[in-house]
C-alpha cells in the first residue's frame, strides 16, 4: 500500500511554470491566464500556496513554543493565576506590624440560579444588618453573570450565611488590608483599594510591586520593613498635632532622618486620618504635606548659601558683614530691620537671620555656583523616596543678580520638607548627603549619598546654627543637654501678585545631637494664626521642634550632655525683628 | 492490498470490483486523526472517558463504516445526488431559523426524531457537491464557459443562500467558512482571472461598510479582540490569552500527558471543541502540535494528488471543495488558537467533539474515495 498513491511524477510547478503554451503569452495577461488555464494548474498552485501556508503554522507555532515560559507578558501571567496571593505584610524598624491582608469571605450572588429574587434579598437583607434589601434586588435582577452582595465577613457573619442555604449565593475568597495602627503613618503608608486591591497612595502605591508582585511570586511576598520607627512616629505625630491645633494651622508636616543612613524614621502630615476608613476622610486630610506641598522655604535655606560660599572660598570663615547700608542690585533693594555690624561675623548674621547678609553672599557667590550647590543639595527633582506621592522641583535656573540675591535667602524655588531635611542630613553628616528614604537600609550595603561640601564646611555651618539656637531665632528650640543646631524659617507664601504678608509658612530645620550630629528634624506650620512676628519659625515652628526632639531623642537612645557654656548677650537677639521676608 | 487476492464468492468480487485501487492510507490517516481525538478528549476531560472521549470513538466507528459504504457509490451517483443533499441541507437550515435549539446565545442546533444535529455542518459539503455538480453539468451538457463571470453568477447564489442562512444564526466563522470553501470550488473550476482579481478588490473595499453596517457588535468585539487580546483579558479577549498561555508554556515536548494545566484546571474555555489544539499543544508540546500538522498535512497531500489527477470534472471539483473544508478548518482553527486569526467557532477535523461535524467530514472523505474509481 502506498501512502500517496496519487503522487506519480514530481511535484513541482510543472503545468504553471513549465514551458511556456506556444502562440500565447504576447502580454503579460495572456500569459498569467494561459498558465492558470485547466483545473489541474489551479489545483496545483492551490496545493503549493498552502503548503506555504501549512509550514508558516508551524513555524510560528515552533517559535511561540520554543520559547520559555518566563517570556510571557506578566500581566498576562498575573491574569492566568486565579489564585489570591496575599500583598506582603508592612512593618516598621522594629518589627511592628504596620499593615497586613487577611483572607476573608465574600457573598456572591448568581442571579440566574436565584429563583425567589425577593425572599432571597429580604433573607440577606434581614440577615446583614448593612444590606440594603432594595439593593440587593437590583443586584440580584440585574442580567449580569454574578455580582458581590458583601465583602469581608467576619467570621460570625460567614456562619450566619452559612446557616441561610439560599440557592444561587455563595461564599468567594477576598482579601482584606488592615491597618493595625489605624492613623499611625498613615501618610506614609498609603491604603489600596478596587477589586484587586492595588495601592493607591503612599508606599503601598509606590512599591506596589514589591507589595504584589503578581504570578511571578505565587506565594506571598516577605515582609517590606520601613525606616520608620513606631514610637518616634507617634511622638512627631501627637506633637505636630496638639501645635497645629493651638496654631490653628491649615496643616503641618514633620520628619525625622536619620542623617548617616537616609533613614526616615518619622514622617507625619496632619490632618491625619484612619487607613482603616480612608475612603470616608477628606481628600485634603489624605495628603502628604511632608511630599506633595513643595514651598519657597525662606530663612532655612540661609545656612547652604554661607555653606556654599565658603566651599567656594568666596566667603572667608571669618568674614566681616556690614548689613546697616542694605542691599540693592539695579532696581532691585533690600534692607534688613534689625541691622547689624560692623564686624559681624556669619554666627552674627545667622542668629539674626539677617537678609542682607544672605543676598550678599550669593552675590559675591555668583548664581551659577549658588544653584550648582543646591542642586547637590537635591533641590531639584524628587527628594526619591519610595512613595507614589511626591513633588518634582523644577530645574533651577539662575537668572538676574536680583534672582541670585533672593536665591540666597530661600526665595526663587520651592522644595518639600522631605527635600528640606535631607539638604540639612549633609551638614549633620559633614557634608555628605544620604539620599533619602523610607525602607531599611541593608546594613552591608553603602547608601547611595553624594559628597555635598567639605567636612570643615559642614563644621563651621554647624557651629554658626548652634549659636542660632543658643542666642538668636532658635532659641525656643533648645533642649537642655542635647546641644540642639537649628534655623528658623519665616516665610511668605506666594499669592498672584507677590507674597501674602499674613499667610506664613513657620518652619525650623535642625540637627541633633549637636555634640554628635547624627538626626535631623524638620518642622513646617501652614499659616499659623497670629500676627507676624509671633506666629513664625521661633515662635511656633522652634517650640515644637523642641518639643518633638525632647521626645524623640530618648526613644533613638540618646544621652543628654551638660550644655556647653554659652556666652549670651553679645549679639541683640531680636525675634520679632524679622524682615518682610526671612527668618 | 490482500483483500482482492483470489478469494472467491460473491463478497469478494463485491469487493474486488468495489474496492480496487481503494485509498486504504487515507482511511487510515482518517482514523489516526480521529484517535489523537480520542486522546485529546480523555485528557481535556481530567483523564475521563465522560463525557467525550468514549463518544468520539465511538462515534468514529460507525461514521468509518458509513464512509466505506458511502465510498462504494459511483460518483456519477454522487453527482445525482449533490442537488438533493444541498437542498436537504438547506431545508433544515430554514428549519433552524424558524424552531431551531438556542445553544450559547446562538440558533445552530436542530431536532430531528432522537437526533440533534446541526445543519451548518451539513451544508459544507453539500454545497460543495452542488456547485460542482453545477460546473460539471453547464459545462458538459448546456457548453457553458467555465471562465466566464456568467457562469459564475448561479454558483454563487447556491453559495449565498446558505451562507446567509448561516451567517444569521449567527455563525460568522462558518459562513465565511461556506463562502471560501464554495469560492475555492469557483476557483478551481476555471473563472476568468481577471474576474477574480477584480472580485478580491471589491470584497477587500466592501470590508469597512460589512464591519461596521453588518456584523453584530460581538463580532466586531472579536476582531477588535484579536487585533488586541488584552484590551478586555477577562472578558473578550480571555479565550485567546488563555490560549497563548497554554501554547507558550509548553515547550518542545510539552507537559507530559494529563499533566497540562491552563486545559486540566478549566483555565480553557471551549477546550473540547474549538480549543482542543490548545490541549494537545500544551501536553504534547512543539512536538505533538507538529504531529498534529502532518497527519494533516499528509490528508492534505493525498486529497490534492488525487484532485489534480481526476479526470472527470465533477469528481475533481468535488475533491478539491473537500480538500478546501479540510484545510480551512484546519488553517481557521489553529490560526485562531494561536491568536493569529479571530476567534470564530470552527472546529479542528475529527479531533473536535462535535458529532455532526464528524459525519460531515466522512462523507466528505466518503466522495473522495468515490472520486478514485472514476478515472477507471
Amino acid at each position: 500500500m502506498r501512502f500517496f498513491p496519487d503522487r506519480d511524477r514530481p511535484f513541482v510547478f510543472s503545468r504553471i511554470a513549465g514551458p511556456r503554451p506556444r502562440g500565447k503569452g504576447r502580454h503579460a495577461g495572456d500569459f498569467l491566464t494561459a498558465r492558470f488555464a485547466t483545473p489541474a494548474a489551479r489545483i496545483e498552485f492551490v496545493a503549493w500556496l498552502f503548503c506555504a501556508i501549512f509550514v508558516g503554522l508551524g513555524v510560528r507555532l515552533a517559535f511561540v513554543m520554543a520559547r520559555a515560559p518566563d517570556s510571557q507578558p506578566a500581566r498576562i501571567r498575573a491574569i492566568a493565576s486565579q489564585n489570591l496571593v496575599l500583598r506582603a505584610e508592612i512593618r516598621d524598624r522594629d518589627g511592628q506590624l504596620l499593615a497586613r491582608s487577611v483572607a476573608t469571605q465574600s457573598i456572591i450572588g448568581t442571579p440566574s440560579d436565584i429563583y425567589d429574587k425577593k425572599a432571597s434579598a429580604a433573607a440577606l437583607a434581614g440577615a446583614f444588618p448593612g444590606l440594603d434589601e432594595a439593593r440587593i434586588l437590583a443586584q440580584i435582577s440585574s442580567s449580569r453573570y454574578e455580582v458581590r452582595i458583601k465583602r469581608h465577613l467576619d467570621a460570625t457573619e460567614t456562619a450566619r450565611f452559612l446557616g441561610m442555604g439560599r440557592g444561587g449565593f455563595r461564599l468567594a475568597p477576598d482579601v482584606r488590608r488592615i491597618y493595625p495602627g489605624g492613623m499611625l503613618a498613615a501618610h506614609v503608608l498609603g491604603y489600596v483599594g478596587g477589586d484587586r486591591g492595588s495601592g493607591l497612595a503612599g508606599i503601598e502605591a509606590g512599591l506596589e510591586t514589591r507589595l504584589a508582585p503578581g504570578k511571578a511570586a505565587p506565594v506571598q511576598p516577605a515582609p517590606l520593613v520601613l525606616s520608620l520607627s513606631s514610637p518616634v512616629q507617634a511622638a512627631l505625630e501627637s506633637e505636630l498635632g496638639t501645635a497645629a491645633k493651638n496654631w490653628q494651622a491649615r496643616g503641618a508636616a514633620g520628619i525625622i532622618l536619620d542623617s548617616r543612613t537616609g533613614e526616615i524614621l518619622a514622617l507625619a502630615s496632619w490632618p491625619a486620618f484612619d487607613l482603616n476608613s480612608f475612603a470616608t476622610a477628606d481628600a485634603d486630610w489624605r495628603r502628604n504635606r511632608a511630599l506633595t506641598e513643595a514651598f519657597e522655604m525662606g530663612s532655612v535655606i540661609k545656612p547652604f548659601t554661607y555653606a556654599a560660599a565658603l566651599e567656594a572660598g568666596t566667603l572667608p570663615g571669618d568674614a566681616k558683614f556690614d548689613t546697616r547700608g542694605g542691599v540693592a542690585v539695579g532696581q532691585w533693594q533690600r534692607r534688613d530691620p534689625v541691622p547689624v555690624g560692623p564686624g559681624a561675623s556669619i554666627d552674627d548674621v545667622l542668629a539674626v537671620s539677617s537678609n542682607v547678609a544672605a543676598a550678599q553672599t550669593a552675590l559675591g557667590l555668583g548664581g551659577g555656583e549658588l544653584h550648582a550647590f543646591f542642586r547637590r543639595l537635591g533641590f531639584e527633582g524628587t527628594a526619591g523616596v519610595e512613595t507614589v506621592e511626591g513633588f518634582r522641583a523644577p530645574a533651577l535656573v539662575s537668572g538676574d543678580p536680583a534672582q541670585t540675591a533672593v536665591s540666597g535667602y530661600g526665595y526663587s524655588f520651592q522644595v518639600n520638607l522631605v527635600m528640606l531635611a535631607s539638604a540639612y542630613g549633609a551638614l549633620a553628616n559633614d557634608g555628605v548627603r544620604v539620599l533619602p528614604t523610607l525602607v531599611k537600609r541593608d546594613p552591608w550595603r553603602d547608601p547611595e549619598s553624594v559628597r555635598v561640601m567639605s567636612a570643615a564646611t559642614a563644621g563651621s555651618v554647624r557651629s554658626a546654627l548652634r549659636e542660632v539656637v543658643i542666642r538668636g531665632t532658635g532659641k525656643p528650640a533648645a533642649v537642655a543637654g542635647l546641644d540642639v543646631i537649628g534655623k528658623t524659617g519665616t516665610a511668605e507664601k506666594a499669592v498672584e501678585n507677590g507674597y501674602d504678608p499674613n499667610r506664613r509658612l513657620a518652619s525650623f530645620a535642625g540637627i541633633f545631637p549637636g555634640f554628635a550630629p547624627h538626626y535631623v528634624v524638620a518642622i513646617l506650620l501652614d499659616e499659623p494664626a497670629g500676627a507676624e512676628g509671633e506666629a513664625g519659625g521661633a515662635a511656633a515652628a522652634a517650640p515644637l521642634a523642641a518639643r518633638v526632639i525632647a521626645r524623640a531623642a530618648p526613644l533613638l537612645g540618646i544621652s543628654k550632655q551638660e550644655p556647653a557654656t554659652v556666652d549670651e548677650g553679645n549679639v541683640q537677639r531680636k525675634q520679632d525683628g524679622e524682615s518682610r521676608r526671612g527668618l | 492490498m490482500g483483500i482482492n487476492s483470489g478469494a472467491p464468492g460473491i463478497v469478494s468480487d463485491w469487493v474486488s470490483t468495489r474496492f480496487e485501487g481503494f485509498r486504504w492510507g487515507l482511511v487510515i490517516n482518517l482514523g489516526l486523526i480521529a484517535l489523537l481525538g480520542v486522546l485529546a478528549l480523555y485528557s481535556v476531560a481530567g483523564g475521563s472517558l465522560f463525557p467525550w472521549a468514549l463518544n468520539h470513538a465511538l462515534r468514529f466507528i460507525p461514521a468509518t463504516i458509513l464512509m466505506l459504504m458511502l465510498a462504494s457509490i459511483r460518483i456519477d451517483t454522487w453527482r445525482f445526488l449533490a442537488y438533493f443533499i444541498y437542498a436537504a441541507g438547506l431545508l433544515l437550515l430554514i428549519a433552524v431559523e424558524t424552531n431551531g435549539q438556542i445553544v450559547n446565545g446562538a440558533r445552530r442546533w436542530v431536532d430531528i426524531g432522537p437526533v440533534r444535529i446541526q445543519p451548518s455542518e451539513i451544508i459544507k459539503i453539500g454545497m460543495v457537491l452542488a456547485v460542482a455538480a453545477y460546473y460539471r453539468d453547464v459545462t458538459h451538457h448546456y457548453g457553458w464557459n467555465a471562465r466566464s463571470l456568467l457562469t459564475a453568477i448561479p454558483a454563487l447564489a447556491l453559495i449565498a443562500a446558505p451562507a446567509f442562512l448561516v451567517f444569521h444564526q449567527p455563525d460568522l466563522g462558518t459562513a465565511l467558512l461556506v463562502v471560501a470553501t464554495g469560492c475555492a470550488v469557483i476557483f478551481f473550476a476555471g473563472l476568468d482571472l481577471r474576474v477574480i482579481v477584480a472580485a478580491l478588490g471589491g470584497a477587500t473595499a466592501a470590508l469597512p461598510f460589512f464591519y461596521f453596517y453588518v456584523m453584530k457588535p460581538y463580532q466586531r468585539e472579536r476582531v477588535t479582540t484579536f487585533l488586541n487580546p488584552e484590551q478586555d483579558p477577562l472578558g473578550a479577549g480571555y479565550h485567546v490569552i488563555q490560549s497563548k498561555i497554554a501554547i507558550g508554556s509548553a515547550g518542545i515536548l510539552g507537559k507530559g500527558y494529563l499533566n497540562g494545566s491552563q486545559a486540566q484546571l478549566d483555565y480553557l474555555p471551549e477546550k473540547q471543541t474549538d480549543f482542543i489544539f490548545t490541549s494537545i499543544a500544551e501536553e504534547f508540546g512543539l512536538f505533538g502540535a507538529i504531529l498534529v500538522l502532518g497527519f494533516y498535512g499528509a490528508l492534505l497531500l493525498q486529497t490534492i494528488f488525487l484532485a489534480e489527477k481526476l479526470k472527470d470534472p465533477f469528481a475533481r471539483l468535488a475533491v478539491a471543495g473537500v480538500w478546501a473544508i479540510t484545510i480551512l478548518h484546519v488553517v481557521i482553527n489553529i490560526g485562531m488558537v494561536m491568536g493569529l486569526l479571530p476567534v470564530v467557532g470552527v472546529p479542528l477535523p475529527l479531533i473536535s467533539h462535535g458529532g455532526t461535524a464528524m459525519i460531515t467530514i466522512m462523507v466528505s472523505y466518503a466522495v473522495v474515495l468515490s472520486a478514485t474509481r472514476s478515472n477507471n
